[in-house]
């Protein structure tokens, strides 16, 4: 799916970078880089409560035009791994946590937790619509700040689904 | 040094607090100075509006990842001056 021409998400993307970049570097334990020719973008870290290793991905065409489709995959090999996804934990003063027992990122943010592609919310409305989705829950209208709330829900996440 | 001091001893009197702030979005920190019994909600909404965050539920967590709750003072958190603070929302997931 493509929502806004190649060369507009590229812009976009390598206006963020620097951001993305400097996030990363105050971080004690992430690494992140954006491909632009791939339009994606790989992130490792490891779990804070386990130390399993986790590699995060982006699939970022059509962005910012539509959010991008995060996935938690094997570090080793890249494949979708379904018991890498991190357990929803308790964060005082939040709400609920972004990491859905479906295994998907449950955000406005995230694609696939829209019921069009087969998430559980068919109520948030176009995908467009997505910076204003749900204005009660998680707000990152940008790469630098999906990083901080899913570095942040792991902070409180007890280790990865079995 | 002894002027930086004098000048945070006139802060503390003034009843005042000087935060270095952590936007996600901006690669540069920006510098704010609150009153120590203003809540940490709006102290981070503030924040939040000068990096150009628009809506959302922000608020601050240190260093380590420690949320701040958004109802209590910046000195009910123990905020101290020249803390670095990021600035995160606590929206929560859906």
């Amino acid at each position: 799916m493509t929502a806004v021409p190649i060369a507009v998400t590229r812009a976009v993307l390598a206006d963020e970078a620097s951001a993305v970049a400097a996030w990363v570097s105050r971080q004690q334990d992430w690494e992140a880089a954006i491909d632009l020719d791939a339009l994606q973008l790989t992130a490792r870290t490891t779990h804070p409560a386990t130390g399993t290793p986790l590699r995060i991905e982006a699939d970022l065409d059509g962005y910012p035009a539509i959010p991008p489709v995060w996935r938690f995959l094997d570090p080793a090999t890249g494949q979708p791994l379904p018991y890498a996804f991190p357990q929803g934990g308790t964060i005082p003063g939040i709400s609920g946590s972004i990491f859905h027992s479906n295994r998907v990122i449950c955000a406005p943010w995230s694609r696939l937790a829209y019921a069009e592609h087969g998430g559980p919310h068919g109520d948030w409305g176009d995908l467009t619509n997505w910076k204003n989705a749900a204005p009660a829950y998680t707000k990152a209208d940008t790469i630098a700040d999906m990083l901080s709330q899913i570095a942040l829900h792991l902070s409180a996440s007890p280790g990865t689904h079995p | 040094m002894t002027i930086e001091t004098d000048q945070d001893d006139l802060a503390t009197k003034r009843g005042e607090v000087t935060v270095i702030v952590y936007a996600p979005r901006t690669p540069e920190s920006q510098t704010f100075t609150f009153q120590r019994n203003e809540r940490v909600g709006d102290a981070a909404r503030t924040a939040a509006a000068a990096f150009g965050y628009e809506g959302g539920n922000p608020s601050f967590a240190t260093e380590k990842n420690v949320v701040l709750d958004r109802t209590k003072s910046l000195e009910a958190e123990h905020v101290h001056d020249h803390q670095s603070l990021n600035l995160v929302d606590v929206g929560g997931g859906v």
